[in-house]
């Protein structure tokens, strides 16, 4: 009977009104939220060997530096320098083979064997990630490799299909026979090899430092003199840092170009994130506004019967729980349209996306919800707060 | 209002007594009701009732006293038109659930209403009304039975009816009346008259 009373008995085109207000205005806090999310995890993917903390730097090659004598490379000055600066915490150059080997993959004795000639390069254990505990080497072991995925997809997209030859996935070229033969001061030695791994950030291909160390001990020209490295690997604690990015630029140092167009990403992200979220807050609070009225006209509506009902002897707290009941049951029914609107927005988004080269995951992020969740709570509990002062007021 | 014979002055009404105040209108009689009520609180000076100032009252301790202590027939009715006149009567009731249902439906046949009860109340005549309004104030217990101009839409005959009903509920609980009016019919049966 309350039921009948105390709710409005017509005005459903404003109930409906209040209702689509309160659900846009939560979904245009939700959804951007929840894209926020989707592309600030694409950013801080690592399914890479090599971490992406861990920047690539070389010199640039210079028409000047083509003219002289010296080889390019970092002096130790540029090296100590660079360590100094801050959120750098750890430098390490890229070793290179300075022996001649060459590469050898042979499936069986009918198919064409494929035979390259090999840049080895080599880091320290400690800059590569995930690495299998096979890893380290010694003499009489198989020599891990790790590849530059632009190989695979140079041989399966370039060289496969105009050579009508059949293309590999990551997983076949793991298994692939792979064999590195050295051949220097009259030694031919072969090693068997097995790649056990892919990264984006290398351009070379990178075995055990344990093997490259060897090889240059047993196999180098004997006239190789102390070379400046060619390539720094750097562990920065934050590589968008501006002085850093500053810093390598002014030395005219080149450094893979992914991670600064990454760096700038995640500044553009961080930026556009922070007006939309001001943006988000300022339409819920708005919609809230909505919210509030609506329940405050509710309220007006009916005076007279909330007036009577406690002159009759009801408590005000009865009345105040009916309210809350019927808010309630309004607000939860918005806020789980919501999350369907949402649920089926998101897959359709993530093939939008995927045309553009983004791989977003399908789902729905628990912040996503547990943000719908919370900001509903409040609409309730401002709504209730005030209902109860003014229905007090009543008397 | 000098010479009025209950305002600026101490007043007391003692329980079980039947009070009847006289007053053309405008001079506070529905005033003094409301304030004993409770639902005004626009005055200087104090109400006690059993012992306990009214304003230091909460609203839980109004409910408390709307619902058993203190029974109201409001001058302007405050019946909800959208409802039955049954379903008007049993809400109040529900609140302390002094009657059956059958009980209500033997007091709407002494007041000739019975016919009436399943009619949304906005449909009945002011007269029906008010006997249904009264019948609404019997459904619980009470000290004081509080009824402010209840018969000003009803003949004699009705009138009359209407005050067997109210005094033989107020027998049954020992409870005191006060009643206000402009001076018509029903002028008997009272331990106090009080002009204003």
């Amino acid at each position: 009977m309350l039921n009948k009373l105390l709710f409005l008995d017509r005005g459903k085109l404003q109930l409906s009104i209040v209702i689509g207000g309160t659900l846009l205005g939560l979904l245009l806090l939700l959804i951007p939220l929840q894209l926020f999310l989707d592309f600030r995890e694409l950013l801080t993917q690592k399914t890479d060997l090599l971490n992406p903390q861990y920047m690539v730097l070389n010199k640039e090659v210079t028409m000047m530096g083509m003219a002289s004598d010296k080889k390019q490379g970092f002096s130790t000055k540029e090296i100590e320098k660079l360590k100094n600066q801050q959120s750098i915490e750890e430098i390490a150059s890229f070793t290179s083979n300075n022996f001649y080997s060459f590469g050898i993959l042979e499936f069986s004795k009918d198919v064409p064997r494929f035979q390259t000639d090999l840049f080895l390069e080599s880091v320290p254990d400690k800059f590569l990630d995930n690495l299998p505990s096979t890893w380290q080497w010694q003499p009489g072991k198989d020599v891990s490799i790790i590849l530059p995925t632009d190989f695979i997809n140079l041989y399966n997209f370039s060289f496969a299909a105009t050579h009508g030859l059949p293309q590999v996935s990551k997983s076949v070229v793991k298994m692939a026979p792979f064999k590195i033969v050295v051949d220097s001061l009259g030694n031919k030695l072969e090693f068997k090899a097995h790649i056990v791994g892919f990264s984006d950030r290398i351009n070379t291909i990178i075995v055990p430092l344990q093997f490259l160390e060897y090889g240059n001990k047993s196999f180098s020209k004997p006239d190789n003199t102390e070379t400046k490295p060619g390539k720094l690997i750097v562990k920065s604690n934050d590589p968008t840092n501006a002085s850093l990015t500053n810093y390598i630029s002014h030395c005219g140092y080149e450094t893979n170009q992914e991670l600064l167009r990454n760096a700038r990403l995640a500044g553009i992200l961080r930026v556009v994130a922070s007006a939309l979220s001001i943006l988000g807050i300022l339409i819920v609070i708005l919609s809230a506004t909505g919210f509030f009225q609506f329940a405050q006209l509710v309220l007006n509506r009916k005076s007279y019967e909330v007036k009577t009902l406690l002159q009759l002897g009801f408590y005000p707290k009865t009345i105040w729980k009916y309210y809350f009941k019927i808010f309630s049951i309004i607000l939860s029914s918005v806020l789980v349209l919501s999350f369907i609107v949402i649920y089926i927005f998101k897959p359709w988004f993530a093939e939008y996306a995927a045309n553009f080269g983004f791989e977003l995951n399908d789902g729905v992020s628990g912040v996503t919800l547990i943000s719908g969740i919370v900001v509903v709570l409040i609409y309730l509990f401002a709504t209730m707060a005030n209902l109860w002062r003014e229905i007090r007021r009543g008397e | 209002m000098s010479d009025s014979g209950v305002w600026n002055r101490n007043y007391v009404f003692d329980t079980g007594k039947y009070y009847l105040i006289n007053a053309a209108s405008g001079k506070g009689k529905t005033t003094l009701l409301s304030i004993i009520y409770g639902f005004r609180s626009d005055y200087s000076g104090s109400i006690i009732l059993n012992d306990k100032l009214n304003s230091t009252n909460s609203y839980n301790d109004w409910a408390l006293i709307r619902q058993n202590k203190l029974s109201m027939m409001f001058q302007d009715l405050r019946l909800f038109p959208t409802l039955t006149a049954l379903e008007n009567i049993i809400l109040k009731n529900s609140l302390t659930n002094f009657y059956q249902e059958e009980i209500i439906i033997q007091m709407a046949e002494q007041l000739d209403v019975a016919n009436l009860l399943q009619r949304r109340c906005e449909t009945l005549s002011l007269g029906q009304q008010q006997r249904i309004a009264l019948i609404r104030c019997m459904c619980q217990p009470f000290e004081w039975l509080l009824l402010d101009e209840p018969f000003s839409h009803l003949d004699m005959e009705n009138a009359n009816k209407c005050m067997e009903l109210v005094i033989a509920e107020c027998r049954k609980r020992n409870a005191g009346i006060i009643l206000t009016s402009l001076g018509e019919y029903i002028q008997e049966g009272f331990d106090q008259k009080i002009e204003i």
